[in-house]
């Protein structure tokens, strides 16, 4: 790990997209300018009525921005509390803001924002909480969805591409479709381990090519989302009720399902390293040829878009690209970032993974 | 690392879900039309042998073509959007953009398409039209051209700028509609107005709309707006393209008719219609189809490989692919065309010559001939206006008598026989002369064709999948297509009314685009683009034959003028439908925000 230099904090802001324009107003007027943003859905329950009885689906979708930026972790605190005053996260429904904490390979000063804020807020934080990330198939993950809507949490959803078999298969990898889907969720962390086994009992991740699953701590964060859009009939809806036990509470363990957790057999977890690599478009599929060569073939590429609210330059479309490496992998992995030449641009950004899950398939030997 | 077993089911795997795919999406029209044929009009299907090889060569050619989009045209389209924009100083992407627009409407063959639909027109009543179509094609394509070139300059600008549409959607409706009433002063420019509004239809094809999906898509993920609302979706250019080459074609049109005097205009003599030539070889129809596929997707993509490759220097991610994906759109579109020209086409004609059963009599090629004939055995009768019928009773081959009216002409008096061609309809029988029922069934014909075709067409396939795409799965595919057909459907309907009722195109365009500008006024940014953008592709290889033989089945019997202004209705529709969807949903999305 010598080569990681210093930490920083990953605000993660999920937001509805007929808020965004004012959003990015206010980021500006923070000083927060490097910001990358991608579109993204969640995903709610919705009144049963004949209809989604018939098709035995309750979810419906909504269109949410995913927008994230770095700063210092003094800044940390100060910028989320403001955040999310500005954005009134304290009303359900409207979005949520999480942080954690990245290190990266190299210095990326130009992506720090030098924050200018003031105002002290009462908002309270929550801490202790775990995101949950699930790569499937496209239109494949609304078992997953259902399991985290069960926990009343709202789900979000990012689109992706994936590598792996389909780059080792010349043209016949045309056959394999690359369209994935990247389900987040952020919970307590109590409640991360229910989420992660339910996830992958429901979603069958527990067989070959249906996904895989990791889990890593988070800082601090807000998670107000409305995880059902049915009418109300009290004076405050339960939702709100929920929001104001975890202000007084100032934490949402107390939220924690009674859900039975569904041990798996013949499951591998391990702990590891998330990577996200920075890049401009295309300059990924050096990074995902390199890693094939040590037989690490998962990985996820989401595009993105990294805007300069500063000025309207045209950057470059970027994307990301998501890795999970084990521990005993990690040394290999870096010493092969460190041989592939890689493009100025790229950045290595890496956070810690507590828990993650794959299939595996069992070895004839 | 795969054995022969693993590539072998990979491949099936892949074949059969795109197939099935095709087969879900042709299916319906198919079923449909036979089924309206052989159990409502009750009329025998002939060729029905090469029908059957037509539609398979369609299923086929629809699978290869939109894998072929998907691997090939739509990547080249969204690299170059990437780099454009970074690369390349505002007037360079401008002109880049201009020569595209022009480019796309040259190497699709829509004026073949009017052509067939003008070749109807009597040169008499509609001198302009006709002296447009056939003595000024070229100008009339330019002026198309031209159109859409300034339409791809407008949408890249909106881009780079992160313009709002409505602002270019205003003015140029109103300038459209505007130019369009001017047809009420001039007898002659009103039948013109009907081509200019298909022509914006016409235009959009289905190698176009996706290039230009995909560029728009590519500009619009490295500019600098930032949200999904606005013109950073990478849509609205389609739009534009449907709308600017109305304008050109009317201001074309308003300059012949202000400055040419057509009292003394003489027709030249037409070139033979095409219906009419006889059946050329499959062979020779294949390399035509193969011909016609090459121009309409080589030249765009030519140029697009040297933009990329030569001026910005910049390397394709996956040549191999792409290449894989060209080869298949070629050979996926000359399929597709082949089995539109040999068996769609010809069901198209059969029930489009057929569908007058509903309302009138039509006689078939089927002949019946009675041995020993005597016109003595006869009986009379009086008709409604006075007049002495001769009729006589017959017992067809089905033992059913049938009331047989006697007519001089069929009757053979050196061989005694009676010889008549066999007659079909009218299925429903009305008094004095106006068939209600008749023409709802047709009407109702239509709805569903309408709804049925649009289903199948590539273009709208490409465009659903974009929209799924940018809206990260919010906006489904299934339901974009499904409320654009039945916007097209209403839209057809709403046009075979106006030939039945022999009513200006105006009086319909007027009210309900001035209809659609108010609700695009209060509706938000992103339907307002997917919306507008939908009406563009909906005209496209699959809709256009079928339109045309039902145009040209009913505009006869109903002695209209032409058949044209079908296709414009069939655009305005759409639009209707997508943004009453988007006011729901939107409806929705604020309800569930009320509270929180």
């Amino acid at each position: 790990m010598d080569n990681i230099q210093k930490t920083f904090c990953k605000i993660t802001v999920f937001l509805r997209t007929s808020l965004a324009k004012d959003f990015f107003d206010q980021l500006a007027k923070m000083g927060i300018y490097r910001v990358y943003y991608s579109f993204s859905r969640c995903a709610y329950q919705s009144q049963a009525n004949f209809l989604t009885r018939l098709i035995g689906s309750h979810i419906e979708v909504d269109s949410f921005e995913t927008i994230f930026f770095y700063v210092t972790e003094d800044d940390e605190e100060k910028v989320m509390k403001s955040i999310a005053e500005l954005c009134q996260f304290d009303i359900t429904g409207r979005g949520s803001i999480i942080s954690r904490e990245v290190s990266f390979n190299k210095s990326i000063d130009h992506l720090i924002n030098q924050v200018q804020v003031e105002q002290k807020s009462s908002i309270a934080l929550f801490e202790n909480l775990t995101q949950t990330f699930c790569t499937t198939a496209r239109g494949q993950n609304n078992e997953l969805c259902e399991v985290a809507l069960n926990h009343g949490i709202v789900p979000t959803i990012l689109s992706a591409s994936g590598t792996g078999l389909r780059d080792q298969i010349g043209l016949l990898r045309i056959t394999i479709p690359k369209e994935k889907e990247i389900l987040t969720v952020v919970s307590g962390a109590e409640e991360a381990p229910s989420i992660f086994e339910h996830m992958i009992y429901d979603g069958r991740l527990n067989r070959p090519g249906r996904g895989f699953i990791w889990q890593t701590p988070l800082h601090k964060g807000i998670v107000h989302l409305k995880p059902s859009q049915d009418p109300i009939s009290h004076a405050a809806a339960l939702e709100q009720m929920i929001a104001a036990i975890d202000s007084l509470k100032g934490n949402i363990h107390w939220r924690r399902s009674q859900q039975k957790i569904k041990k798996q057999k013949n499951t591998r977890y391990f702990s590891g390293y998330e990577y996200i690599v920075h890049a401009e478009e295309q300059d990924c599929s050096l990074i995902t040829k390199a890693l094939n060569s040590i037989g690490i073939s998962g990985a996820t590429i989401q595009p993105s878009k990294l805007l300069n609210l500063e000025s309207d330059d045209i950057v470059p479309a970027h994307q990301l690209l998501r890795i999970v490496i084990s521990e005993d992998q990690n040394q290999d992995f870096l010493k092969l970032i460190q041989n592939t030449p890689i493009d100025e641009s790229c950045y290595l950004c890496c956070a810690k993974v507590t828990r993650a899950f794959n299939f595996i398939p069992a070895r004839k030997n | 690392m795969l054995t022969l077993k693993d590539k072998i089911s990979l491949l099936t795997g892949y074949f059969k879900t795109r197939l099935m795919a095709q087969v879900k999406v042709v299916s319906f029209i198919i079923l449909y039309l036979i089924f309206f044929q052989l159990f409502i009009l009750k009329i025998p299907i002939e060729n029905a042998f090469s029908i059957a090889m037509g539609i398979v060569a369609i299923i086929v050619g629809l699978t290869l073509f939109m894998e072929g989009l998907i691997l090939g045209i739509m990547p080249v389209g969204e690299s170059l959007g990437l780099k454009l924009p970074a690369n390349a100083r505002l007037w360079h992407i401008l002109i880049f953009a201009f020569i595209l627009g022009l480019g796309a409407t040259f190497a699709e063959p829509a004026i073949s398409v009017l052509h067939m639909m003008g070749s109807q027109v009597d040169p008499e009543k509609a001198p302009l039209l006709h002296f447009l179509l056939y003595q000024r094609p070229k100008e009339l394509v330019s002026a198309v051209a031209i159109g859409v070139g300034l339409a791809v300059i407008a949408g890249m600008l909106r881009f780079l700028k992160d313009w709002s549409l409505k602002p270019f959607l205003y003015p140029s409706v109103i300038s459209c509609l505007a130019l369009s009433s001017y047809g009420f002063f001039s007898e002659n420019f009103s039948h013109i107005v009907s081509l200019a509004w298909d022509c914006g239809a016409v235009t959009t094809g289905p190698v176009t709309v996706p290039l230009v999906l995909a560029l728009g898509l590519g500009v619009s993920r490295v500019v600098s707006g930032h949200t999904s609302e606005g013109a950073s979706s990478g849509l609205g250019v389609v739009t534009l393209a449907s709308l600017f080459p109305i304008i050109s074609v009317l201001t074309l049109c308003l300059y012949y008719d202000l400055t040419k005097d057509f009292s003394e205009f003489s027709a030249l003599a037409l070139p033979q219609s095409l219906s009419e030539q006889s059946q050329p070889l499959i062979l020779t129809q294949l390399f035509e189809s193969f011909m016609v596929a090459a121009q309409a997707i080589l030249p765009l993509i030519a140029f697009m490989f040297f933009v990329y490759k030569i001026l910005l220097k910049e390397k394709f991610l996956h040549a191999d692919e792409i290449i894989l994906g060209l080869i298949f759109s070629l050979l996926g579109f000359s399929i597709f065309t082949l089995g539109i020209n040999t068996g769609f086409k010809d069901l198209g004609n059969q029930i489009g010559q057929s569908l007058p059963v509903a309302y009138t009599s039509i006689e078939s090629d089927q002949q019946i001939t009675i041995e020993n004939f005597d016109p003595q055995k006869t009986y009379y009768r009086y008709n409604s206006s006075g007049e002495i019928e001769t009729f006589f009773y017959f017992l067809n081959p089905q033992n059913q008598t049938q009331e047989i009216l006697f007519e001089e002409q069929y009757f053979d008096k050196q061989k005694m026989t009676y010889t008549y061609p066999l007659r079909y309809g009218p299925l429903w029988q009305s008094e004095a002369g106006w068939n209600m029922k008749g023409y709802l069934v047709v009407l109702f014909f239509a709805f569903f064709m309408g709804y049925g075709s649009t289903l199948a067409e590539p273009a709208l396939n490409a465009l659903g999948s974009t929209v799924e795409r940018i809206s990260v799965g919010v906006f489904k595919k299934n339901l974009l297509i499904q409320s654009v057909a039945m916007g097209v459907g209403v839209g057809i309907l709403l046009g075979l009314l106006k030939i039945i009722l022999h009513l200006p195109l105006t009086y319909f365009l007027i009210p309900l685009y001035c209809f659609l500008l108010i609700l695009s006024f209060f509706s938000n940014e992103e339907f307002v683009n997917i919306a507008w953008d939908s009406a563009g592709v909906t005209t496209g290889p699959v809709t256009v034959p079928l339109v045309l033989a039902l145009g040209t089945g009913i505009g006869l019997e109903s002695a209209a003028i032409e058949g044209f202004g079908i296709l414009a209705m069939a655009s305005v529709c759409p639009i209707i439908s997508v943004l009453t969807v988007g006011f729901w949903s939107e409806y929705q999305r604020k309800s569930a925000l009320k509270y929180g």
